[in-house]
């Protein structure tokens, strides 16, 4: 049976997909909350006009309720991909609209419909990254425009910029031959043109030969500003209801390395192209491979599921939702009890760790009863306890990894430390923090991702403000709370990991702590 | 299917990338690597974090090599290259891999058949050598990838000369890219990212004045809108690239360049100059990529198919190259699928 995917998509990004997964010998349906303006082509299934209203279900069994014109439906899907388009600003410089002006958007298609006779001896300017800095794939339009125009009659192209965006393939190379056939570039470091209407709805543009130093009037026939990409407000929506996280600019998928190049918080769920962020065309389209290549390698045996899975002990559960909000994969649902789908869970323990009443553990996938705590995690390091020890609770995706590189480079590992493998110091409860100066520890370490570099998102901010709320504590109860630190690293710096640790040891000597 | 073997040339990001992507997709294969570790350029680059990821990508190729390492179906030839290959019919090669290339003693050959070759053989740093900036001629004239490898291991920067510690820094920009006099007309995009991040890093940990001299700043990044703005307010960015680099006899840098805003030419001073040297093509395999028929383009960069990934094809960061490792992945898995 073929594998089903249902398609967030309105636009060419979505068709484009879709074609792809069903070459792939997939099953795709596009779900546009508009009239999908492709939904004639007959080998794509399409739902028109409906809105997502709520989702189920994980990784190989989603289903969707759409509002449909008049109607409610369900959709299966084992796999769900967002491949929305970006929304166009084209105001950026408020300008009045008149027959002299053009978006780039859509002058580049109307190019090819000016006669010769309405562009010859005309002057045209291009406006671009001057209010705010632009990218490449504008410039792109740009210098082909020029060209272009260049090639039909007679006429004067300018391009007014601040950086000169060339950091694509071929532009450099572009921008030179567009200079060298006739268009003049004036690109501003010191000083900022100045950009208005005349009383006619021309264009103004006021500004500084800088090399020069001339103030020079320009008033152009045709001038054509580029635009600013922005989000589809829609995946706002779409986000929560699939429980996904976005991103300041309102893109799904965080600005978060882990969760690159197509993935977001949630298992089986997957983002391409201008739903994630702005980027190239070949960009877009090497995400559509990356979305077929991980949906085949989902369903053909291969599989990264982490060892442990939260557990709920529902004679503990008092149903405060807090495990169910504080859930960084959407894989925590309730329905009329805490149910926690093992398929969407990542094992961080961030729930574990907040909930009030303890009744979330981590358990390993294979029933082995074995329950996870912090003293039976991974310890690293001499087995036997002193009272000089250090406890460094380390997050496996970074300080362990660094751990673990200083120690193939030789590098000398400091001692009396403890290293504790933790999945995500999200998962670190005061509880087990306390337990450590219980059992005498010297100072705790708690080493974290950086900020924006979580896995889990929220777990290294959570373990941040549990540290910063237990030192508080501490100096109530009469500990040092210099003892207790919290700080952040990445799995490549084996070096900064044994610095780390020596400057906390000193720290705590200079304290004279005991 | 599953006795079909990939061959990947580059044990870099785009190599590793490559071949984590074919594993998950059931294939197997052997990645052929010239140096002593696998991780390429990309794995002796620094975190360049300030409490905050800035997303430089340099955590995840350490991770990906991790990775490749502890999968059962990717092998791994270190200090090793691809001597011969030969088509034998169509998706089946003969090779010959020579294995501890660097040791004269302990070199050996072995032979095998495998059904698709994957050029994965990255860039060549530019070399600075004939640049008038004094590299290796003087000691604190560094490149952004000394820089990268310093910062890896050391918190703080110090003048090689003399292990002092600097007081003005300057990176170059554009060394080797944007240059029609050696026929580089492209941009290597990776520099302005890399350059102004570290920077931002070097001011954090220290008490520096840093000079930024550039042509143009290139876009990167999803937050670069919010992030230029913050770093340019911690250097002094100049829009001029300077003539040359002397060292005078106290051992400090003198750079001179042309200030466009006061229109003259000016003599300044500096303790360390880094030196963003770009990305050029690597022209090292032309007997490699006749026998597999790839493509060399007017840059000396390869042709894009599903059978060359990662900056082999042109310069490409980190995430570009993770992201073109999809299309390799997904394009020889149906070539070899059929």
């Amino acid at each position: 049976m073929k594998r089903r995917i249902l398609i967030f998509g309105s636009g060419e990004q979505s068709v484009k997909v879709a074609n792809k997964f069903v070459q792939n010998n997939f099953e795709a349906t596009i779900i546009s909350n508009e009239l999908h303006k492709y939904s004639e082509l007959n080998s794509i299934k399409f739902i028109n006009k409906s809105e997502i209203i709520s989702a189920k279900g994980f990784i190989g069994n989603f289903t969707i309720s759409l509002k449909t014109e008049n109607d409610i439906i369900d959709e299966k899907a084992d796999i769900i991909i967002i491949a929305e388009e970006y929304l166009i600003n084209n105001n950026l410089y408020n300008l009045v609209s008149s027959n002299f002006l053009y978006n780039l958007s859509d002058f580049k298609n109307k190019i090819d419909y000016f006669s010769h006779d309405f562009l010859n001896n005309k002057t045209i300017a291009f406006i671009t990254g001057i209010n705010e800095e632009s990218w490449t794939y504008v410039l792109k339009d740009i210098l082909e425009s020029c060209l272009k125009l260049q090639s039909i009659a007679k006429l004067k192209t300018f391009v007014f910029t601040k950086n000169l965006k060339v950091g694509y393939e071929g532009i450099e190379k572009l921008y030179r031959l567009t200079k060298e056939s006739g268009t003049f570039f004036f690109k501003f470091t010191d000083s900022t043109p100045k950009i208005t209407n005349t009383n006619d709805s021309k264009v103004l543009i006021e500004f500084i030969d800088e090399i020069i130093s001339q103030n020079f009037k320009l008033t152009p026939d045709i001038t054509v500003v580029d635009y600013k990409v922005t989000s589809n407000p829609y995946l706002q929506k779409i986000a929560e209801v699939l429980k996904l996280n976005l991103d300041e600019y309102g893109f799904i998928q965080t600005d978060n390395v882990h969760r690159l190049p197509i993935f977001t918080n949630k298992k089986g769920i997957l983002v391409a192209g201008n739903s994630r962020c702005v980027q190239s065309d070949e960009e877009n389209n090497a995400d559509i491979d990356n979305l077929i290549s991980e949906s085949i390698s989902l369903f053909n045996g291969y599989s990264q599921d982490s060892k442990l899975k939260a557990n709920v002990n529902y004679g503990r559960c008092a149903k405060c939702l807090t495990c169910y909000r504080s859930c960084p994969y959407g894989a925590i649902i309730f329905d009329e009890k805490i149910i926690i789908e093992k398929e969407s869970c990542y094992g961080c323990g961030i729930c574990s760790s907040s909930c009030p009443a303890r009744a979330i553990e981590l358990d390993t996938n294979d029933n082995s009863k074995f329950t996870y705590n912090l003293f039976n995690s991974k310890l690293h390091g001499d087995a036997n306890i002193t009272k000089d020890d250090i406890y460094v609770f380390c997050c496996e995706r970074s300080a362990c990894k660094a751990y673990k590189s200083a120690i193939s480079l030789n590098l000398k590992i400091p001692s009396n430390i403890k290293i504790f493998e933790v999945p995500c110091t999200g998962s670190i409860s005061t509880n087990e923090i306390l337990y450590a100066f219980n059992n005498d520890a010297l100072g705790v370490l708690i080493l974290a991702c950086h900020e924006q570099n979580c896995h889990s998102e929220i777990g290294n901010i959570y373990s941040k403000k549990r540290i910063n709320y237990l030192q508080k504590y501490l100096e109530d109860i009469g500990i040092n709370k210099e003892r207790l630190i919290f700080k952040t690293i990445a799995s490549n710096m084996a070096h900064e990991f044994i610095r780390i640790i020596n400057g906390f040891k000193e720290e705590l000597k200079i304290e004279n702590i005991r | 299917m599953k006795r079909n073997k990939v061959l990947i040339i580059g044990g870099g990001i785009a190599g590793l990338s490559a071949a984590l992507e074919l594993s998950k997709l059931g294939l197997e294969s052997i990645i052929v690597e010239k140096e002593k570790n696998i991780g390429g350029y990309a794995s002796q680059f620094a975190c360049k974090a300030n409490i905050k990821c800035v997303k430089c990508g340099a955590c995840i190729v350490h991770e990906k090599i991790q990775s490749v390492i502890n999968r059962e179906n990717i092998s791994i030839y270190t200090k090793s290259s691809l001597k011969d290959i030969k088509k034998v019919e169509e998706k089946k090669y003969n090779v010959v891999i020579e294995k501890n290339m660097d040791c004269d003693s302990e070199k050996a050959e072995i032979s095998f058949s495998i059904n698709a070759v994957v050029m994965a053989a990255g860039f060549i740093p530019f070399n600075p050598k004939d640049k008038p900036y004094g590299y290796q001629k003087f000691k604190d004239v560094i490149t952004n990838l000394d820089l990268e490898r310093i910062l890896k291991s050391e918190n703080i920067l110090k003048r090689l000369s003399d292990n002092t510690l600097p007081e003005k820094i300057a990176f170059i920009q554009c060394v080797g890219s944007r240059d029609s006099t050696l026929n580089h007309l492209w941009c290597s995009k990776v520099c302005c990212p890399s350059a102004l991040r570290m920077a931002n890093l070097i001011k954090a940990h220290q008490n520096v004045d840093i000079t930024f001299f550039y042509i143009d700043i290139q876009s990167f990044g999803k937050d670069f809108l919010n992030l230029y703005p913050e770093l340019k307010k911690n250097m002094k960015m100049i829009r001029s690239i300077p003539s040359d680099v002397i060292e005078d006899e106290n051992g400090k840098l003198k750079i001179t360049y042309f200030d466009n805003t006061n229109k003259k030419s000016i003599d300044e001073f500096f303790d360390i100059i880094v030196l963003s040297i770009g990305i050029t093509p690597n022209k090292d395999l032309n007997n490699i990529v006749d026998a597999i028929g790839l493509q060399i383009n007017d840059f000396g960069f390869l042709n894009k198919s599903i059978f060359v990934t990662g900056s082999i094809t042109g310069p490409m960061n980190i995430s570009e190259t993770i992201g073109s490792a999809g299309i390799t992945a997904l394009g020889i898995y149906n070539y070899l699928k059929v």
